[in-house]
Formats: C-alpha cells, sequence, structure tokens
C-alpha cells in the first residue's frame, strides 16, 4: 500500500485514486476518518447498534459516489455531509427547525430594552459547576433538536471549521450562527434550571 | 451599564452563543474584552458557556474502542470488494 498522509487527501494525485475507486486509498480514508464518524454518530444521539450501521452506510455511499467527488470540499466534509444525511433517514426527528424557536423568547426575556442582563446567569462555583454539568449534561443533551445537537458537536468536539460545517449541513454561516447559539443556550438554559447554578 | 461605542449585555450574548468572537477584529476584540472586564454577569455567562463546551468535548471527544473501529473497517472494506460480510 503506497501510504499518503492524511494533509495529503486533497492533493490532485489523490484525488485521481480515489476518483479511480482505488482500494489502497479508499482504506487510508475509512481507516483515518471511521473513528470520528462513528463517534459523531454516537454524539447525535444514536445507540452503539445504530451508529454502527449509519457509519458503515456512510462510507459505503462515499464509496460508490466516489468518482463523482470532484474535491470541491475537504474529503472529511464531504463524509459528514453523507453522516448527515444518514442521520435524517435514521431519525425522523432530524428535521430542520422551524424560523421561530422558543428558546429565543426566554433568551429575549433575560434582556432590558436597552440590552443589559435584567435576569442574569445565577451564580455558581466552579466545583459545583461541574459536578452540575457531569450530573445532568446527558439529559439536557436529549433537549436539544437533534440538528442542532450535530452542529454543536462537529464545532466543540470535531473542531470543524465554520465553512466545512456549513458545507455539511447545507446551511449558511448565517443560519449555522443562529442554530449554534441556540444549541449553546438551550444547555446552559437546561442546566441552570436544574440547579446547575443555585448554590 | 452600556458605554458608547461598547457592547450591550445582550450583543456579547449573542457574539459567545454564535461562537463567532474569535471572528472579530482588534477594536472589536477589545471592545468585547473590555465589556468583560467591567460586567460581572457577561464574565460569568461566558465562563459557564465554556465550561459546557470543555465538558462536552469530555463527554463525547472520547476515541472509540480500536476494536470496534477495526471490525467496521473491515466490514465497509469487504462490502467495498463486493463481499457480504
Amino acid at each position: 500500500m503506497s501510504y499518503v498522509a492524511p494533509a495529503e487527501f486533497g492533493t490532485p494525485a489523490f484525488l485521481t485514486r480515489l476518483q479511480a475507486q482505488d482500494r489502497d486509498a479508499i482504506q487510508q480514508v475509512v481507516h483515518e476518518f471511521l473513528p470520528q464518524i462513528l463517534r459523531a454518530a454516537r454524539g447525535a444521539g444514536l445507540s452503539e447498534h445504530e451508529a454502527d450501521d449509519v457509519t458503515q452506510q456512510t462510507f459505503l455511499t462515499f464509496i460508490e459516489g466516489l468518482p463523482r467527488f470532484e474535491g470541491r470540499s475537504q474529503v472529511r466534509t464531504w463524509l459528514f455531509g453523507i453522516l448527515y444525511h444518514k442521520l435524517r433517514e435514521a431519525r425522523r426527528g432530524f428535521q430542520k427547525q422551524n424560523r421561530h424557536d422558543d428558546i429565543d423568547q426566554v433568551l429575549e426575556s433575560r434582556f432590558d430594552a436597552r440590552g443589559m442582563w435584567q435576569s442574569p446567569p445565577r451564580e455558581a462555583d466552579h466545583d459545583l459547576w461541574d459536578q452540575q454539568i457531569r450530573d445532568h449534561l446527558e439529559e439536557c443533551l436529549q433537549t436539544l433538536p437533534e440538528r442542532h445537537r450535530l452542529a454543536f458537536l462537529l464545532k466543540e468536539v470535531e473542531g470543524l471549521a465554520t465553512h466545512e460545517i456549513c458545507n455539511a449541513l447545507e446551511v449558511t454561516a448565517t443560519n449555522l450562527g443562529v442554530i449554534l447559539y441556540r444549541a449553546r443556550n438551550r444547555l446552559r438554559e437546561c442546566l441552570e434550571g436544574r440547579g446547575f447554578a443555585e448554590r | 451599564m452600556k458605554m458608547p461605542g461598547m457592547y450591550s449585555c445582550r450583543e456579547v450574548h449573542a457574539l459567545v452563543g454564535r461562537g463567532t468572537v474569535e471572528d472579530l477584529g482588534p477594536w472589536g476584540r477589545f471592545r468585547f474584552r473590555t465589556h468583560l472586564a467591567m460586567c460581572r454577569h457577561c464574565a460569568r455567562y461566558v465562563r459557564q458557556v465554556r465550561a459546557l463546551g470543555a465538558a462536552l468535548r469530555r463527554r463525547c471527544g472520547r476515541e472509540p474502542d480500536p476494536e470496534r473501529c477495526r471490525r467496521l473497517e473491515e466490514a465497509v472494506m469487504a462490502r467495498c470488494d463486493g463481499h457480504e460480510p
């Protein structure tokens, strides 16, 4: 096998091999990105069995589509885009969110007409705060719409750049900003509501 | 409080919530840091949101079991080769 470093996956030579469905090139991509895709599938709320299945389906779709892959996005971005579609197929709740979200009203009520806090975040020392996150993060994550949770995971855990997430989820940068804003604040509000910030 | 030319709390909240602080230019970063230095509520909000991101990375950022990944990789390559595993 002629090994190519992941940083070289975007080179024309490697792209040509992928388009030709070169087995070694495919295996290198699978080996490099399968743990990330599997981790994201689990983080998106799938069971272990479902995550295994969706991960396999993601790579099989990737392989089938290689002759049409023009390299306009990075291999990793393309894979996350396929994963997103597989998650939507696997989970009915993965529909796009409405333009208006009830979290917006909750957040708006925290500020006065001048844009100053009228209901500021409640105080917590660091130890209590960390403890409350450990106790409640799991259940609060379940309150996020699945699309928001995936966007948040891609940003915070996988460290994808904004343009990569936008390509993968097919949203504009503005829409992604709104999604991340709602996801972060819904989580924080949930934790605070469950005693997160109480002394 | 809001000083002329400085961000309001709502604006700081939006910048942090959207994750766009890093996109600010030098003047924007100055305004952001100045606001945090003067506003304990926003400073607390920023600390809580950062802790949340760190906790999420600890919870969801663990590497999956290598053996499981190896089995899945084999299954994908077997399907790629036209063999049902």
